[in-house]
């Protein structure tokens, strides 16, 4: 397989992992306007680096990849101010039309409750909401199957915690 | 949590709210953008610093008084480490390949940050020094010339940006750790 090279390419691939990155910056950083730019951040990455994509994985793994560590880039560059005030303000923002604001709100709830979660357990958190099953995880994180096995059973126990103590 | 509870939290995830992909050229022509700023940056700290080194090559030539030539040497030598250690930092942060495994690149990044804690350890310490070696200087000066009260009122104003700068370098550093910490859950 050839790098992607052609923009309309990139264009094509971006949009079609832009669903992807905006999740995965939320899960990262919930102050709304980094959030945003993180979710820009990533998007540029994925386009400067897919030039360099020469079959060394799967394109699925390779941009799962440069997601996740544009995001840790990110967390070296701008450490988090008083956490628990935005929490609380992300939750206490009152939503609208009935069932489409419980699932708003509980959506919010999984979002707050992911950025809570230790880093380590975080990536295999994100990865595994979107549904990447161990194999692929261990290929983007560099952690044995096992290891990620452990990983995810911690972080499930801590997102239910947290998830119970907000409702 | 069993498989049907996390599928349902899966699917929970994957239904937030899509919010629009943004105009690729508009975020690279930022990008570049960026880059002329971060590259003028460098240009100018370059300028100062051969600037500072002019200065002390012509003040040695000159046969500057022996008090002043020391505190330009260490103004120099001074600028020169801090610049060298900021743009290595730099350069290593520019390095780093976006497509390599998360857990190697963590192990960079936790490296980074250390070499930032210490950028900023030895900031603090610099400027303490800095300052300290600024009084004596200006101790000396009084010793030799007799008191001047506008001299005394410039001297406490850099002095007070000095502290500024010591705490805002202090702040830096209590975050880098604070990161650090982040990186190693």
């Amino acid at each position: 397989m050839v790098s992607i090279t052609k923009d309309t390419e990139k264009e094509a691939l971006l949009a079609k992992f832009w669903p992807q990155i905006s999740r995965a910056a939320a899960g990262y950083e919930n102050r709304p306007a980094l959030s945003d730019e993180l979710a820009q951040e990533m998007a540029l990455s994925v386009w400067r680096s897919l030039e360099g994509f020469n079959d060394q994985c799967s394109l699925n793994t390779y941009i799962y990849r440069v997601i996740h560590n544009t995001a840790i880039d990110h967390i070296r560059r701008h450490s988090k101010i008083s956490e628990d005030e935005l929490d609380e303000a992300m939750l206490c923002e009152s939503p609208t039309p009935e069932k489409s604001a419980l699932q708003a709100q509980r959506q919010k709830q999984l979002i707050v409750a992911v950025n809570q979660l230790p880093l380590s357990l975080r990536q295999v958190m994100l990865l595994k909401l979107e549904d990447l099953n161990n194999i692929e995880m261990s290929e983007v994180l560099g952690l044995s199957e096992a290891n990620i096995g452990v990983r995810l059973h911690r972080a499930k126990e801590q997102l239910s915690k947290l998830l119970a103590g907000m409702n | 949590m069993d498989n049907n509870e996390f599928e349902q939290l899966s699917s929970l995830w994957q239904s937030t709210d899509k919010k629009p992909m943004p105009k690729m050229d508009k975020v690279l022509k930022r990008h570049k953008r960026q880059d002329v700023i971060l590259r003028l940056n460098l240009c100018i700290e370059m300028l100062a610093l051969i600037a500072v080194s002019y200065l002390l090559i012509t003040s040695a030539l000159n046969g500057l008084e022996f008090i002043k030539l020391t505190w330009i040497s260490f103004v120099t030598v001074w600028a020169v480490i801090i610049f060298i250690l900021a743009s290595r930092s730099r350069l290593d942060s520019l390095k780093q390949l976006k497509s390599q495994e998360i857990s190697t690149s963590i192990e960079i990044h936790k490296k980074l940050i250390k070499n930032e804690i210490y950028r900023w350890n030895l900031n603090i310490k610099a400027t303490w020094a800095f300052i300290l070696i600024f009084i004596m200087f200006n101790i000396t000066l009084i010793y030799q010339n007799g008191f001047e009260l506008n001299n005394l009122l410039i001297e406490a104003v850099l002095i007070a940006g000095l502290l500024i700068s010591i705490f805002f370098f202090v702040i830096k550093n209590k975050k880098a750790k604070e990161i650090l910490h982040t990186l190693e859950q």
